[in-house]
């Protein structure tokens, strides 16, 4: 019998113009994989998240974006933070997904594969995050760095899915 | 529904109960093999979704595809198009192939010193039913290294047959699959 899953963890919805710190915490261990859906309104361009409060320089990405007529790619080494933002100067309408595999397997570093579309920088992306510990993840946080503030109607939402 | 501590008070529902999204089978390798089957698929679905993370025992610290074969089909009928981005090696490009005997797509770590490392792949697969439409198959994947030969790309493979899919195998053509090696079968109504 295959089981229903994809499950409706918690989600969070911006309300004001002074929220630039969201933690979900106590995320339960029993799924395999989680993921975030996020459309995110943000004044400054650049919003970040972390693991378990994890602010070492333990994270690192790859990417590549296209904006239609041009194609590029980088990456970032030892990193405090997971970088979610787009290349855009200025208001962004950012819409993105993390997939976050065997988030509570402790032999493994955690990868992440995430892919946004950013309206304002009419860019696309795909991106692999890691994040180097074994640790299980327990506590997603999202900040945004620069000191601004996460736009009034941002939406995140966490799911989980659990496989057979 | 759990509950979660969540700072500056939450407000809910944008979320609507996933209804359509099923676990059917998953394999995790406790010891290195030369593939994974799913085999006998349930043919009641519209979609299949596979995720996994994947290392391979060919050594060296650098990156594999992951392949994979439908109904044990080896025949000369498939395609693979990809774009991807490697760090210190290439940077961004694109590759096109045809008469391939297996698709070709997604990210598999070659294993050298990264033993915690894994390649990270969501693969749908389309109308695995229809017996009226060639089979399309697309992938993001990604194995990041903090360093050379981290990896991110989308690909999309193409098997000429209209037969329905029944079985998946999943290899990497190089060598084993290593140990940890853990990948999960989903459909969607």
């Amino acid at each position: 019998m295959d089981t229903l899953t994809y499950v409706p963890i918690t989600n969070y919805t911006v309300t004001n113009t002074t929220t630039n710190l969201i933690t979900w915490s106590s995320i339960p261990s029993t799924y395999t994989d989680l993921r975030i859906v996020m459309n995110l309104i943000d004044p400054n361009y650049y919003s970040a998240l972390r693991f378990n409060n994890d602010s070492s320089s333990n994270y690192s990405r790859t990417y590549m974006q296209g904006t239609g007529s041009a194609a590029s790619g980088g990456s970032n080494t030892n990193q405090t933070e997971i970088g979610t933002g787009a290349t855009n100067t200025g208001p962004e309408y950012f819409l993105s997904t993390f997939d976050i595999f065997s988030y509570a397997d402790t032999s493994k570093y955690k990868t992440v594969i995430q892919r946004w579309a950013s309206v304002q920088g009419a860019e696309t992306a795909a991106l692999v995050h890691m994040w180097r510990s074994t640790s299980a993840i327990n506590t997603i946080t999202f900040t945004d760095p620069a000191s601004t503030y996460f736009g009034n109607g941002s939406t995140f939402a966490l799911y989980g899915i659990k496989a057979a | 529904m759990p509950i979660l501590g969540v700072i500056d008070s939450g407000k809910s529902g944008h979320l609507a109960p996933a209804a359509n999204y099923y676990s059917i089978a998953t394999q995790t390798l406790s010891s290195g093999a030369s593939s994974i089957t799913f085999s006998s698929i349930p043919q009641i679905y519209s979609h299949l979704q596979l995720r996994g993370l994947m290392q391979g025992t060919y050594g060296g610290d650098n990156n594999g595809a992951a392949s994979m074969q439908f109904n044990g089909n080896a025949s000369a009928i498939y395609t693979r198009r990809q774009t991807t981005y490697t760090n210190g090696a290439g940077g961004i490009g694109g590759y096109a192939a045809t008469a391939y005997t297996y698709a070709s797509l997604g990210e598999c770590n070659l294993i050298g010193s990264q033993t915690n490392i894994f390649g990270a792949n969501i693969w749908d697969i389309y109308d695995y039913t229809n017996t009226s439409k060639t089979k399309t198959i697309k992938c993001t994947g990604g194995t990041e290294k903090n360093g050379s030969y981290s990896e991110i790309g989308i690909f999309s493979s193409f098997w000429n047959s209209t037969s329905a899919i029944n079985s998946i195998t999943i290899y990497q053509p190089n060598g084993n699959l290593a140990t940890g090696t853990t990948i999960a079968l989903y459909g969607v109504l």
